[in-house]
């Protein structure tokens, strides 16, 4: 306990020179932290994206490029599936229950989904949680749209207002389905997701605005009213009775006759694609390694100056019969202090930056990412950080030991 | 028995210069030795060699029979730290502590166990509990030297060196000085060798007086 006590106050009598260098790995270590939190939560973000379905059934075509623009709304889909088809699957005993999703339209370069109100007890995210309403409920009729809750807050949205979609994803004036305005009925609570950047309207109003849609303009005075039955929907999310049914539901899919389709496990396309991006991840990876690097430098560096400063210190020292490694310790143990403290005020400050900011960057940039507590691999990577920098002074000392009068 | 023997001993300075030849010196345990030589007749040189911290060119230094001179640098380290005490003149305290930890630190650095503890031996020396908790850099000088007594006595040590320690002193703090050491010296058995150029400190209690001029060969 005495020999910690000197090397804190052997800091303390340089507190300025200690200070320095505490905000020095304090801003070091924080954005090694913030990199890899990034890191890390940019993974979970991505791969909670959806949870609770067990199975996306598609046209048959690569299965990345299915959760790509069934999940994320990114791309194109190769193909329709036959509303047959969607109906084949709700009769399979396998299956619990079907939700169907159309997609082709958009509004003001946000996607806008068609599909069922039952979407909306059936989507999860988030390791199971539901998609809640911040007001309104879901749709009920052929002009209800709901909206997601970053386009709510984007476009200034409210409960009431009317919106047109725009056929395609390209926003032209001419292809405006202005006949067939859509009244707002719901606005969902933000998710992180992106379910926030979409718009979901009945398949039954998409089928209506299309029906009166010809070659891609409007036929004057078409109009069709009524229920419908869609002949094709885009994709088709699946939950099972039992996960383990998983594969008699593959099989059936890979024998089914009537259109070629496939059905891919959410969890396992988005392990795949995460892989993909895996040099983005190394790329992060990397800047934090150089991050942590540059850190260490600039403390070696000062641990090299401090040699020649302290040496009337180090001579004091010497005189008390202290012996040269017990004098390389001490100056160990004021780094291992140093960066102790700065990891503890890094952890601490990324927490609190991470509570104040989470609520905002969710609703400001639908990014939802949990408290920032480092992971248990974080925590030994700063054990490791503080052996580290503890060992630094080892051979600066060492070299100045070889020059004492001493030898 | 003999604390320290000094047999044979020369050194020379970086340039070549001879700076002690000394053919023989003795010093028993519990003797008060004082050791008076002119600045620059290499006394302090005596002092740092006898303690470990210079190597001799050539000759031989036992402390208590042991051979020291030959030993490795950590061994002598050990030995300063265990068996001796040593008061500088510029009393080289740990500016970044107060009083009580540079004395603590003695006792750490040695791994002995003091026979009065810090705080009553600083208390004797006439350093308060209040002074003794202030940093010493706000000390006068006088309660400085207290304290570099104070740590030089802790571990109970064979062997006090003292280096000039009353050459910045006036007369009045001087004799204060040698008043505490020598009543704090008299219920022990530690060996004192003082290296002093004042000469009027001879009479306060010494049991010999050497002039360094007297065996160093250097200086003939």
């Amino acid at each position: 306990m005495f020999w910690l006590k000197l090397s804190w106050a052997s800091l303390w009598h340089r507190r300025a020179m200690s200070i320095v260098s505490l905000l020095a790995l304090t801003v070091t270590i924080g954005l090694w932290l913030s990199v890899e939190q990034v890191r890390v939560q940019s993974k979970a973000h991505f791969s909670q994206a959806i949870s609770g379905t067990d199975m996306i059934v598609g046209a048959k075509g690569g299965e990345i490029n299915l959760l790509l623009y069934s999940v994320f709304h990114m791309g194109e889909p190769i193909s329709d599936i036959r509303w047959q088809t969607v109906e084949a699957l709700r009769e399979r005993d396998e299956v619990a229950w079907v939700v169907p999703i159309a997609l082709g339209d958009s509004h003001r370069g946000f996607r806008v989904v068609g599909t069922e109100p039952e979407f909306f007890q059936r989507y999860q995210f988030r390791q199971g949680q539901p998609l809640n309403f911040n007001v309104g409920a879901a749709f009920a009729g052929v002009n209800d749209v709901v909206v997601g809750a970053q386009v709510a807050k984007r476009l200034g949205y409210s409960i009431g207002d009317q919106l047109t979609i725009t056929h395609g994803l390209q926003a032209m004036a001419m292809a405006e389905h202005d006949e067939h305005p859509f009244t707002i009925t719901g606005i969902l609570a933000p998710t992180g997701t992106p379910v926030d950047q979409a718009l979901y309207v009945s398949l039954e109003a998409l089928h209506q605005i299309h029906a009166n849609w010809q070659l891609g303009s409007m036929v004057p005075g078409s109009n069709v009213l009524g229920r419908f039955q869609p002949k094709t929907v885009t994709a088709a999310f699946v939950g099972l009775e039992r996960r383990t049914l998983v594969f008699r539901l593959q099989r059936w899919i890979q024998n089914y006759r009537t259109e070629p389709i496939q059905g891919i496990l959410p969890g396992v396309a988005l392990t795949r694609l995460w892989q993909m991006h895996a040099i983005s991840e190394q790329a992060l990876r990397l800047i934090a390694g150089l991050v942590v690097l540059c850190g260490l430098l600039v403390l070696l560096a000062q641990n090299m100056a401090n040699v020649l400063l302290r040496q009337e210190e180090y001579r004091l020292l010497r005189l008390t019969g202290m012996r040269h490694w017990r004098i390389v310790l001490l100056v160990c143990t004021e780094n291992a202090m140093i960066t102790t403290f700065a990891s503890l005020l890094s952890v601490l400050v990324v927490m609190l930056v991470g509570e104040l900011l989470h609520e905002w960057v969710l609703s400001e940039f639908g990014i939802w990412f949990s408290i920032l507590v480092p992971t248990l691999w974080q925590w030994l990577a700063l054990l490791g950080l503080v052996v580290m920098s503890a060992l630094l002074p080892v051979i600066p000392m060492w070299q100045h030991r070889s020059k004492d009068q001493h030898g | 028995m003999n604390v320290l023997e000094v047999e044979q001993l020369r050194h020379y300075w970086d340039d070549g210069v001879e700076v002690l030849d000394i053919e023989s010196l003795v010093l028993a345990q519990g003797e008060k030795l004082l050791l008076t030589g002119a600045s620059g007749s290499g006394k302090s040189t005596l002092l740092n060699i006898i303690a470990g911290l210079l190597a001799p060119n050539s000759g031989k230094v036992f402390f208590q029979g042991e051979l020291t001179s030959g030993l490795a640098p950590s061994k002598r380290d050990a030995l300063r730290a265990s068996q001796m005490g040593i008061i500088y003149q510029q009393l080289n305290l740990l500016p970044y502590l107060n009083a009580l930890d540079n004395v603590r630190t003695t006792l750490a650095v040695s791994g002995r166990r003091e026979s009065q503890t810090p705080e009553t031996l600083l208390s004797n020396l006439g350093i308060d509990a209040a002074l003794q908790r202030k940093p010493v850099t706000k000390l006068s000088l006088g309660q400085k030297q207290r304290v570099a007594i104070a740590r030089a006595l802790i571990a109970q040590p064979s062997l006090i060196l003292a280096d000039e320690p009353t050459a910045s002193l006036d007369k009045h703090n001087r004799d204060n000085f040698m008043q505490l050491l020598m009543a704090q010296l008299a219920d022990s058995d530690s060996a004192l060798l003082m290296v002093s150029h004042d000469p009027a400190i001879a009479e306060m209690g010494f049991d010999r007086v050497v002039s360094l001029a007297e065996v160093n060969r250097v200086l003939a």
